[in-house]
């Protein structure tokens, strides 16, 4: 066991892909929780999750995972602890706010107590390894019929995500705001321990079809970095193209989504527009355009096709047009300027909750993943990334529309620069590196691979992108097998999803939809 | 880059209606020479070619049997298990053998990841290109019949 006086700082300690693993006992939690905020400036709290390791070891069944991050050098700190069932561990709400949400939805899945209390459940225990089915039975609700509350249902026409609000207003203005949730989980976790490797890339953009090019880069980046396999570089550039046009998508459609509340009909069509014009070029690539599945281990599905790179400069070049003329007439309107001053975020309370992306940088503060992790080609492509002043509603709209020329920027500095080669290197461990297009190299080993999958090794791993919302991490854990132990999904959603009840100042619920429109909380992410 | 104060400027009624007739008369003398669409047009016979449709066994040129021989690679690769083969293969080489008694295919399960066309060494399936047929479906099984059909 380690006590707090050991640690002197970040330059000492040991990492393994950036991450270094600690651990301790039940009681020193909390005061090394404190020590490692303040003396080692980890201001930033990743995730929280829990392993299952019933079948391998007897005791010390559970093991308890604590990711920390440190903003100024990129490096990561995994605090474990290992026991049986305790019984009540002191949660770190005090420290860090946003802990809460992980450590509720723990007390959920896996029936481990905490200090709080929570109402009973039916599916309580869902993750453990042993947990068997029941009978379920359907139960009704009371309806309250208060006069002072008003529910949002995602069946209400003036609702657009799948969220459950509860505001309390007195004279128009609201009170106090309730979130609850339900209505999205499908239980992706648990069914993708059944999956081999090669299965969970066809299954990876099912987990937000908004969003499917990032979570397909993700997917297969974690394998090869705990595989320690080589890409060529002609995937690389192709996988930076298909990320900088779903950020161009995503983008679209939060302005498209602030058009409609505040009942610009016109332009939240053209937005819209702009938006099926990309996914057409999407659909010319790769066959689909929403469960796309073109990355693999190793390198790349799929070939640009001929007269692909022309057509892209040429669309490019005219939604470029078409928004800086767009820009330029809605900002001439005075209501634009005066109603969009709402929602503010202040800076202290965006490092508390842990949020990233465009939301943060409007805050004031200026950090990009892409600038600090330097994957693929981004070190030797320049771009700028825009920071706002305050944290309204308009400086989410302004970092936005300024993100958006920045993509376009990078795109066409890539396909000038385009580099020649094979799509897939010569060293995967899967089928594609013994097969060309007419004839198989090895047959015995091609139905070998296929028969028995690749093994995962047993080891953890922690990996992480930049989305078009913020931070999206990949968690894997092997034991040597050719199926996962445990598969866990971070995304920033989560954060701003704990920060939305504490916005409300005196406004109307009119203003409460349209601060939600400009976060863009998808709810599939939070809940998986 | 910070973002410029020129955005955060606020302006009153007077000035608003003044922006609205600069725009306006800039505006329509600009559109009046212009005859063409704003927009580029993506040609339409790119998008049918590259579309993943439901699957499609081939028949050989000659004498019109499967060129499928039976190897159950397919099966093995599908994440959904949707596909069921029956057949002898007990030869050593990949390539030759005889054809099936009976292949199957759930179509509701079918997710078109396109991975069984990528590991056959025949290329006997393949996805085609019309997705029209999901709304006709009787039966969730498919069999050899309905496969190779030509529609």
């Amino acid at each position: 066991m380690i006590t707090s006086r050991d640690l002197t700082s970040l330059n000492d300690l040991e990492y393994d892909n950036d991450v270094h693993y600690l651990k301790t006992s039940c009681e020193e939690v909390f005061e090394l929780m404190l020590y490692l905020k303040e003396h080692l400036s980890m201001t930033k709290l990743v995730d929280i999750f829990v392993i299952d390791r019933l079948k391998l070891q007897k005791d010390n069944r559970f093991c308890l995972n604590y990711l920390l991050k440190n903003l100024e050098f990129n490096k990561y700190i995994c605090v474990q602890l290992e026991f049986d069932t305790p019984n009540k561990i002191e949660s770190i709400s005090f420290i860090w706010p946003n802990a809460f949400f992980w450590e509720s939805e723990i007390l959920n899945h896996y029936n481990i107590q905490f200090n709080f209390e929570l109402p009973p459940n039916e599916f309580s225990g869902l993750m453990r390894k042993d947990f068997y089915k029941s009978k379920v039975e359907l139960q009704t609700q009371d309806l309250n019929e208060s006069n002072s509350t008003l529910k949002l249902k995602p069946s209400h026409y003036l609702q657009q995500n799948e969220l459950e609000l509860e505001l309390s207003l007195q004279d128009d203005v609201i009170q106090e705001c309730k979130i609850n949730t339900g209505f999205q989980f499908r239980g992706i976790e648990k069914s993708c321990e059944n999956l081999t490797s090669e299965h969970l890339m066809t299954f990876s953009d099912k987990w937000n079809p908004n969003k499917s090019l990032f979570f397909n880069v993700l997917c297969s980046d974690t394998f090869e970095r705990m595989l320690s396999i080589q890409v060529t570089e002609r995937a690389m550039a192709i996988r930076m193209i298909m990320m900088e046009l779903n950020r161009i998508m995503e983008h679209c459609y939060t302005i498209a989504m602030i058009c409609y509340e505040m009942k610009f009909s016109k332009y939240y069509s053209e937005m819209m527009i702009y938006l099926e014009k990309i996914r057409g070029l999407v659909r010319f690539y790769c066959g689909e355009d929403i469960s796309t599945s073109f990355s693999c281990i190793g390198g790349v599905r799929y070939e640009i096709p001929q007269g692909w790179a022309s057509t892209c400069i040429n669309l490019l070049d005219s939604i470029e047009q078409g928004i800086i003329d767009f820009n330029k007439v809605i900002q001439s309107s005075s209501i634009w300027n005066e109603i969009l001053l709402v929602g503010k975020i202040s800076s202290l309370q965006a490092l508390e909750y842990g949020i990233s992306g465009p939301s943060l940088r409007a805050s004031g503060i200026n950090y990009d993943l892409r600038k600090k992790s330097l994957k693929y080609f981004y070190k030797d492509v320049d771009f700028e990334t825009p920071v706002g002043q305050e944290g309204f509603v308009l400086d989410r709209y302004l970092v936005r529309i300024e993100e958006i020329f920045q993509s376009i920027k990078i795109i066409m500095q890539v396909l000038d620069n385009l580099p020649s080669g094979k799509i897939i290197s010569s060293d995967s461990l899967s089928f594609r590196s013994f097969k060309d297009k007419d004839n198989i190299f090895n047959e015995q080993k091609y139905i070998d691979v296929i028969t028995k999958e690749i093994n995962i090794p047993n080891s953890q791993i922690y990996n992480s992108l930049e989305s078009s919302e913020g931070e999206i991490g990949l968690h894997i854990v092997g034991d040597g097998g050719n199926k996962p132990l445990r598969f866990k999904l971070y995304s920033s959603a989560t954060n701003t999803f704990s920060l939305y009840p504490k916005v409300m100042d005196g406004l109307d619920y009119q203003d409460a939809l349209l601060i939600l429109a400009s976060l863009n909380i998808n709810m599939k992410e939070v809940e998986r | 880059m910070i973002l410029s104060s020129k955005n955060y400027k606020q302006h009153g009624l007077l000035k608003g209606i003044l922006y609205y007739i600069k725009y306006l008369v800039l505006n329509t003398i600009s559109k009046l020479g212009r005859r063409k669409n704003k927009y580029v047009q993506l040609p339409s016979s790119f998008l049918i070619k590259n579309h993943r449709g439901y699957p499609v066994l081939k028949l050989l040129e000659e004498d019109e049997k499967l060129k499928c021989v039976g190897c159950g690679l397919c099966e093995k690769v599908c994440p959904t298990e949707c596909i069921s083969l029956e057949g002898n293969h007990k030869n050593s080489s990949l390539t030759v053998g005889e054809a099936p008694k009976s292949f199957n295919i759930e179509l509701l399960k079918c997710t078109r990841c396109n991975l069984c066309s990528e590991v056959c060494p025949v290329e006997a399936i393949e996805l085609s290109g019309s997705y029209d047929f999901y709304s006709d479906v009787d039966k969730d099984v498919w069999t050899i019949d309905k496969l190779t059909q030509k529609n």
